[in-house]
């Protein structure tokens, strides 16, 4: 099912109506990986992003579309919990706001890493970011391993 | 970590082409000129950084309008999947003055390169270039690292590491000859995008627009002739690799005796964003693209084990893997290659000082996305037609080889 979702509040009501969250916990949140799913909103208007939301048997996924043509996409898992996230556009996504505190393990991994140019694929322990493209044409996707919902592979989301 | 082996000699020998061959070309006289000198050595010896698999060649930059206030900097990676000519501040002579690039409103322009492993801030700067016999007077750069603007702002580090240094950026610069006219285009025109180009009053940055003529250039599309694209020469590399390996960066597509399409296959590119697809284990990988500036082929296989040792992070199959691929452009042609992954573990620990490798491979994490990084220039021609430009296979942007 596509559901088209022009404003917050409808969101809210949507998801309200599906008791997925309660409209209390939507606040200036972010929505970081393990972030609870109220805090897409907070991406949204943070990025002046239009939403559209698929719900699936296995999650949910909000995408997010900024005027340059970026989306990105954050799925949230039958607990409520933001368990991936996955971009593609001509501009790299805001990795801090999308990782959160997970951001600065990222960027530390990355200085270790061997001496290389190109995508990148790292696993961290509760943590895996992958990013792929060059300039105007990025994709990637960051996903907490032990989060993907039964029945659902890192493949399925892109 | 290894010890990599020093190429003084080679070094010189490119300064030495870098600096001679400028006096060639540029004249613009009256009568049929000589042909321009469009051939520039590039190597593939690991830089001054120890990166290897990265193609490096030598530009001569100069204060605008000067012959005299030149340098020229050695070991920038030619880099077939960006536009535009960066140089990290530190290689820059104190005494080369460059101006400022100032946005519409008179204030500093200032940069915030996106790469898929990271960005680079800097000022866009003003600079005479030359290369070859090629010349572009007055062109955008970006001096990555300056220390006239430290602080970058949050919506530009937030999009991953910083790659501001050479230790973290692998060259002490970047020759972006890739399809488009300018690194961003279009889109920063229309708008203020975050993490590109910032305009920085005194009192702070913020994101801007900018106009195309102000962007970062494409260089070789702003030559006087050699126009229309660039061809990337390598020879193949032993199955074990090599300690280094020298090519050619061939300026122009059919414009000269030595830059001909001959029997090379045109791929038209997505003009949006430069995909072509691949065809691989029988899975269409449309967001597919041929890249100098990426160190390996990346292609997500469950097949093959992530290497542990000298290889960390890239594929190490137990033996040798030789496989075939189908690459095939917008405009339906298509062509196959093939192409092998090695255990890369087995090739660093075998031959630590070597940097040139034809078959290692790393995982992508785009299931649709088979990037074809410097394995693939091995032992072959390829073409990069740049948009709009005319060339005898057709109008760029594409990919032929």
């Amino acid at each position: 099912m596509i559901v088209d979702v022009k404003s917050i509040r409808q969101l809210a009501a949507r998801l309200a109506g599906v008791g997925v969250l309660t409209l209390a916990a939507v606040a200036p949140a972010r929505a970081t990986l393990g972030a609870i799913e109220a805090s897409v909103l907070g991406d949204q208007t943070q990025i002046n992003a239009t939403l559209r939301t698929v719900y699936s048997q296995k999650y949910t996924m909000h995408e997010l579309q900024v005027p340059s043509g970026a989306t990105v996409r954050e799925y949230v898992g039958p607990t409520g919990v933001v368990f991936a996230v996955a971009w593609r556009g001509p501009t790299m996504p805001d990795l801090r706001q999308l990782l959160g505190p997970q951001f600065d393990q990222y960027v530390a991994a990355m200085a270790a890493r061997r001496n290389m140019r190109g995508p990148v694929s790292i696993r961290l322990p509760g943590l895996v970011v992958q990013s792929s493209g060059r300039m105007r044409a990025f994709t990637g996707k960051a996903y907490v391993p032990e989060g993907l919902p039964q029945g659902v592979s890192a493949d399925d989301l892109q | 970590m290894q010890n990599r082996w020093e190429t003084p000699l080679l070094a010189a020998l490119l300064l030495l082409s870098g600096c001679g061959g400028g006096g060639g070309g540029g004249g613009g006289g009256s009568s049929p000129a000589q042909p321009t000198q469009n051939v520039q050595p590039i190597t593939v010896d690991g830089g001054p950084a120890d990166f290897p698999n990265l193609a490096f060649t030598s530009v001569t930059i100069c204060a605008p309008g000067s012959a005299t206030n030149c340098q020229t900097i050695d070991h920038v990676q030619v880099d077939t999947g960006s536009v535009g000519l960066r140089i990290i501040s530190s290689v820059l002579a104190p005494g080369l003055s460059l101006p400022q690039q100032l946005d519409a409103n008179g204030n500093p322009l200032v940069e915030c390169a996106q790469f898929a492993d990271g960005f680079s801030w800097g000022p866009v700067k003003i600079a005479d270039i030359s290369i070859a016999g090629e010349m572009v007077s007055s062109l955008p750069i970006q001096v990555i690292g300056d220390a006239s603007f430290p602080t970058v702002p949050a919506n530009c580090s937030s999009s991953g590491p910083p790659e501001n240094t050479v230790p973290t950026f692998g060259a002490n610069g970047l020759l972006g000859v890739g399809l488009f006219l300018q690194d961003c285009g279009a889109g920063c025109v229309q708008s203020a995008i975050p993490g590109m180009y910032y305009s920085c009053p005194s009192n702070g940055c913020r994101s801007t627009q900018v106009a195309l003529n102000k962007q970062l250039q494409n260089p070789v599309a702003l030559f006087s002739s050699d126009n229309n694209g660039v061809i990337i020469q390598l020879p193949a590399v032993p199955a074990a690799g090599a300690a280094t390996a020298t090519g050619s960066l061939i300026f122009g597509i059919g414009t000269q005796a030595n830059n001909g399409l001959g029997s090379a296959t045109v791929l038209t590119v997505d003009p949006n964003t430069g995909y072509i697809g691949t065809t691989f284990g029988g899975v269409a990988h449309p967001d597919s693209y041929i890249d100098s500036g990426s160190s390996v082929l990346f292609f997500g296989s469950s097949a093959y084990p992530i290497c542990t040792n000298a290889g960390q992070g890239l594929y190490c199959p137990p033996s040798t893997q030789n496989l075939s691929a189908t690459l095939q452009g917008v405009n339906k042609a298509a062509s196959a290659v093939t192409f092998s992954v090695a255990n890369a573990d087995q090739l660093f620990n075998a031959n630590p000082s070597f940097n040139a490798f034809g078959n290692i491979a790393a995982p992508n994490s785009d299931p649709a996305s088979f990037a074809w990084g410097l394995p693939f220039f091995f032992g072959r021609s390829v073409y990069t037609a740049i948009e709009t430009r005319s060339t005898p296979g057709g109008t760029g942007p594409y990919f032929a080889f």
